[in-house]
């Protein structure tokens, strides 16, 4: 309920997940619809979650705290009337300190051996060059130093998918036969 | 030597790239093994042709497809054509007038179209890469029956990198074209196809933690943190939601 009427929320995945939502140009500047945020555990709790994870029975391991649409982008940003909006929301119910360990939960995953939020639990954008691998770009794909981190989320939101598209090509260069 | 020339100026395709971004075609181009050679990059946006230009061998071109002549393309030669024109006039959430053909926007693109019909000899390929709901468009009901008039076969799709073993959801649409020719075990029935004939979808996925930058320095954490005031929303979120999955 409170879903619909504040209207946005972001889709979190792991790195157990095994799919993460469309990223659009606008991924890192607004949060709803642009692309999914990653759950970054303390180290410390990483290895024995990875394990965990690996005999769990579930396939997708993600949280999807989505709204009603998924790739159409609905840009909301974060502005000083959002944070007002936001702050007031939990001010009527009691903040939760450990809210990433119901998280863990929803992920299938042990709960951390300890309590308390500690810092090194997070939730982060994904890096320009983890999407550029994402996209399918080679390992050697990299940015000029001139190209500001915002337009290059902006650049990687406008492309395409190079994987698909190869073997589009693949498909258009040996399958087809040229009468002539 | 007369095979050795033919090997090379017979299979060697000329690729024009257009709307070429950060050379997403070019990076495909080479991943498919697909002997080629870019001749041509054009793009506006002078950010990513900085980018082009920093990752491969071809310098893209910042000349407008607006202004295009067919004098330019009959030199230009390309056997393959490789193209993401403007997506935003296709959008759904673009509800306006100015939606489609009547988008400033899509006015290259109509172009490029055009020139197809006026050359001498017109490219023998022609990937194009668009956002799902082009195909609804005034400007794909142009694209493709100016295609068909020009004896191309053409295939559209609707596809996404899960399919193809890459954690990431980007359902688009593709169309791909041959000009007097036919593709191996496909009949045209102008119907979209979610698969590739004869490529089945990847089985399992692997997890993003392959894709995951374990090099990042604690600097560079803190640089793609989500504001503090973003786990307001997501105790929202979470907690309202009965089965997050």
């Amino acid at each position: 309920m409170v879903l619909k009427s504040s209207g946005w929320c972001f889709d979190i995945r792991s790195a157990h997940s095994q799919t993460t939502s469309c990223f659009t140009k606008s991924y890192s500047r607004y949060i709803k619809g642009t692309g999914s945020v990653l759950l970054v555990l303390p180290d410390s709790y990483n290895s024995s979650a990875s394990n965990m994870a690996i005999e769990s029975t579930t396939t997708d391991t993600a949280v999807v705290a989505e709204a009603e649409t998924n790739d159409d982008e609905e840009e909301h940003e974060i502005t000083e009337e959002h944070r007002l909006e936001v702050n007031n929301t939990p001010g009527e119910r009691q903040y939760q300190q450990d809210w990433w360990q119901e998280l863990l939960v929803n992920h299938n995953l042990p709960p951390a051996p300890y309590t308390g939020a500690p810092d090194s639990v997070r939730l982060r954008f994904l890096s320009p060059r983890e999407l550029t691998l994402l996209f399918g770009f080679p390992e050697g794909f990299t940015f000029p130093p001139s190209v500001p981190l915002r337009k290059q989320y902006e650049l990687i939101g406008n492309s395409l998918n190079v994987k698909v598209a190869s073997e589009l090509l693949k498909y258009l260069l040996t399958q087809s036969t040229v009468n002539e | 030597m007369c095979d050795w020339f033919t090997i090379i100026f017979i299979t060697m395709h000329r690729v024009g790239e257009f709307y070429s971004g950060i050379g997403g075609w070019c990076s495909a181009l080479k991943l498919s093994g697909v002997s080629h050679e870019v001749v041509g990059a054009f793009d506006i946006n002078n950010v990513a042709n900085d980018t082009y230009n920093h990752n491969y061998k071809t310098k893209a071109s910042s000349k407008s497809i607006e202004t295009f002549t067919v004098k330019f393309l009959n030199k230009l030669n390309a056997s393959i054509w490789v193209m993401s024109p403007p997506c935003q006039p296709y959008t759904r959430n673009n509800e306006t007038e100015t939606r489609d053909n009547n988008d400033p926007r899509s006015k290259s693109f109509l172009k490029l179209i055009q020139l197809i019909k006026e050359m001498s000899s017109p490219p023998k390929y022609i990937a194009l890469e668009n956002v799902v709901g082009f195909e609804e468009s005034y400007c794909c009901d142009n694209f493709i029956e100016t295609l068909r008039s020009l004896n191309y076969t053409l295939i559209q799709f609707h596809l996404t990198p899960t399919q193809f073993g890459l954690p990431n959801d980007r359902p688009r649409y593709y169309c791909i074209a041959v000009r007097r020719g036919s593709f191996e075990g496909y009949q045209d029935e102008g119907k979209l196809l979610t698969k590739i004939p004869g490529v089945s979808d990847t089985e399992t996925v692997p997890s993003l933690e392959r894709f995951i930058d374990s090099s990042l320095s604690p600097d560079e954490l803190v640089r793609y943190r989500l504001p503090y005031y973003s786990f307001h929303i997501l105790i929202c979120c979470v907690e309202f939601l009965d089965s997050p999955f």
